[in-house]
């Protein structure tokens, strides 16, 4: 248990000193859904800003000689891939919770008259999706080619959210067809494989790696 | 125990230190069962390799000054060791060979050897 | 099991360089110091130990377990000090010390902190506030907080001043008291080495010059000097290399060839002397070609 929880502190603490940027986005993934009085667009809105702090660690550890720590001390690189992973998503987890939890309060609270009120825990679990989907692509780009040239691989799942949506105004699709595919039960087990085979594929990099 | 060493004498270090310790035991500032330092200590104090002292106690160890019990560390024989008194015989005999041999080169005789001796004995007991 | 690293015809090629063919053993309880060139492969020889990078061939025992297979084990007993620190800037040197005891199941606080007082490290400054000094002195009390059996220490003087190399030494010469530890030292001031390396490896250009005791090492060289005059063609021939001045000549020939030469001043080489000398003689045997 310890060997994958310690790694999970450790990059903890790589982050520890950033504690005042993780809670200035909190402020923004709260604020800004506020000012655009549409309560539907705040989960992923948060999703989308959680998941830039997953270069952090990276860039840090590239910063700092981080490799030639981590070559030092007694742990498989597998769990400090599996630390890295579930530390990134125990953060956006905490982070997605206090805005879903916290947000239609402060609607309430401000009385601000929200669009999309009605699915907002569906639109919850879709950017849970989303996430996992950035994340899954991004992390293997960072243990391949580092914090700044990893960041392409984030075009991979944009660009084929933007197929999808192409392929879906193309063949004219009803919104019932669309309903259908984005049904949050079928995507979320989808999205955790993904992030598990992710996690395959970044464990084989950080493997393979030679620092 | 006292030892000075020298980088620039020439001398090897175990060299020296072995003959700084030889020197000690004979002249009686080291006496018969007492400890030395352990090979680690004395190079961790004269900071140098352990391989050197090593080699230092090994030597005295062979000409019987010194000898070590497995555990317990090493210490003098002394002048009664047997192996000690062995060793300064075989030394006497070879300078006695080397004298007899120079005064047969200078073509003197036995007689004026034996008066050199004993004039050097007094001498060396006047010390 | 006496010994503490074992490299069996090692190897590992890049485009650029390769080592070939590196075999040494460190004996337990020993000082190794390690030697060659800025470039000889000796990182990348410590990072093929700690398996930060995968040899080619070969293969690597450390204290008789396979360095890839038991990789873990080994650094748990294993302390390693860098030429400059590897640890997170931000963290304060208590925070290093909790970032370690994540690591380390063998961390002993209590030692940590005696380290730390010992070597006068502020708690709640900042690695980066830390000197050069203080950085190393840092790694130092890390790896000697995990029982640590072994040493390995990648050019740790460099950027020292003489009083703290002078601590350095006097630190790993009560670290091998025991005869159980031991101590791979790679630098590029060999002074720190003349006196405590019980054992020498030089390496050169990824290749093995050299590995056995240090005492054999150094006697198996003298530097002689002399007038031009005395500078014939069969002392150019027998000598390793030289360099020639206004008054004379001064280089380093195999010890068992200064007999043949009665005439010319020889005196101990230093490791020095030998390093340099040697790295000179591959160059102008290179120039011949």
């Amino acid at each position: 248990m310890k060997a994958i929880i310690n790694p999970v502190k450790y990059n903890l603490f790589l982050v520890k000193p950033y504690w005042k940027q993780y809670l200035l986005l909190v402020g923004f993934a709260l604020g800004f859904p506020l000012l655009m009085k549409d309560l539907g667009v705040a989960p992923f809105y948060s999703a989308f800003l959680i998941f830039m702090t997953v270069s952090y660690t990276f860039s840090i550890e590239e910063k700092n000689n981080g490799m030639r720590f981590i070559g030092m001390v007694p742990f498989k690189r597998s769990q400090l891939v599996i630390g890295r992973y579930l530390m990134n998503l125990m953060l956006f987890l905490i982070f997605w919770l206090i805005v879903m939890l916290i947000e239609p309060i402060l609607f309430d609270l401000l009385n601000v008259t929200a669009k999309n009120h009605e699915n907002f825990w569906q639109s919850g679990l879709l950017a849970l999706v989303y996430y996992l989907i950035l994340a899954s692509f991004s992390l293997p780009g960072f243990y391949k080619y580092g914090a700044i040239k990893g960041r392409w691989m984030i075009y991979i799942p944009l660009v084929l959210i933007v197929l999808l949506v192409f392929i879906a105004q193309f063949f004219n699709w009803d919104s019932a067809k669309l309903e259908a595919l984005l049904n949050p039960m079928v995507l979320l087990p989808a999205g955790v494989l993904l992030l598990i085979l992710s996690l395959l594929v970044s464990i084989r990099i950080m493997d393979q790696k030679e620092f | 125990m006292k030892i000075t060493l020298s980088n620039f004498s020439g001398i090897p270090i175990y060299e020296q230190i072995k003959e700084q310790i030889k020197a000690q035991i004979l002249s009686g500032a080291l006496t018969e069962g007492e400890k030395l330092p352990s090979l680690r200590e004395l190079a961790r104090d004269l900071r140098i390799s352990v391989l050197t002292t090593t080699r230092a106690y090994t030597d005295l160890e062979q000409e019987g000054y010194i000898a070590t019990i497995q555990g317990k560390g090493c210490y003098v024989l002394g002048e009664s060791s047997e192996l000690l008194k062995e060793q300064l015989l075989r030394e006497m005999e070879q300078g006695l060979i080397s004298a007899i041999k120079a005064s047969r080169a200078a073509g003197l005789d036995i007689s004026e050897v034996h008066k050199t001796l004993d004039y050097f004995n007094k001498e060396e007991s006047n010390d | 099991m006496t010994d503490a690293i074992v490299l069996s015809n090692v190897s590992k090629s890049y485009l650029d360089f390769s080592l070939s063919d590196i075999s040494f053993s460190l004996p337990k309880g020993y000082i190794m110091g390690f030697i060659g060139p800025n470039g000889a492969g000796k990182t990348t020889t410590i990072k093929l130990i700690l398996n930060m990078i995968k040899r080619s061939g070969g293969r690597i025992n450390v204290f008789g377990l396979d360095n890839q297979k038991d990789e873990t084990e080994i650094k748990l007993h294993t302390g390693v000090v860098f030429d400059s620190h590897y640890f997170f800037e931000e963290w304060t040197v208590k925070e290093v010390g909790q970032v370690m005891a994540l690591f380390f199941s063998n961390w002993q606080p209590a030692l940590f902190e005696r380290q730390v007082q010992q070597h006068q490290l502020p708690l709640n400054k900042k690695v980066s506030q830390l000197s050069k000094g203080m950085q190393l002195k840092l790694m130092l009390a890390c790896a000697l907080s995990h029982d640590a059996r072994l040493l390995i220490l990648d050019e740790p003087t460099s950027g020292l001043d003489p009083v703290a190399r002078e601590e350095l030494l006097e630190l790993l010469t009560n670290f091998i008291q025991d005869g159980e530890r031991s101590v791979l030292f790679s630098t590029h001031i060999t002074s720190d080495l003349e006196r405590i390396a019980d054992f020498i490896t030089f390496i050169h250009e990824g290749r093995l010059i050299y590995t056995g005791t240090k005492d054999d090492f150094v006697s198996a060289f003298r530097l002689v000097k002399g007038g031009l005059e005395d500078l014939s063609p069969e002392v150019k021939r027998d000598l390793i290399s030289f360099r020639t001045h206004s008054s004379g000549f001064e280089g380093l020939i195999h010890a068992e060839k200064i007999g043949l030469y009665p005439n010319l001043f020889a005196e101990d080489a230093t490791i020095d002397n030998i390093i340099v000398y040697t790295y000179k003689g591959s160059k102008t045997h290179e120039s011949n070609h």
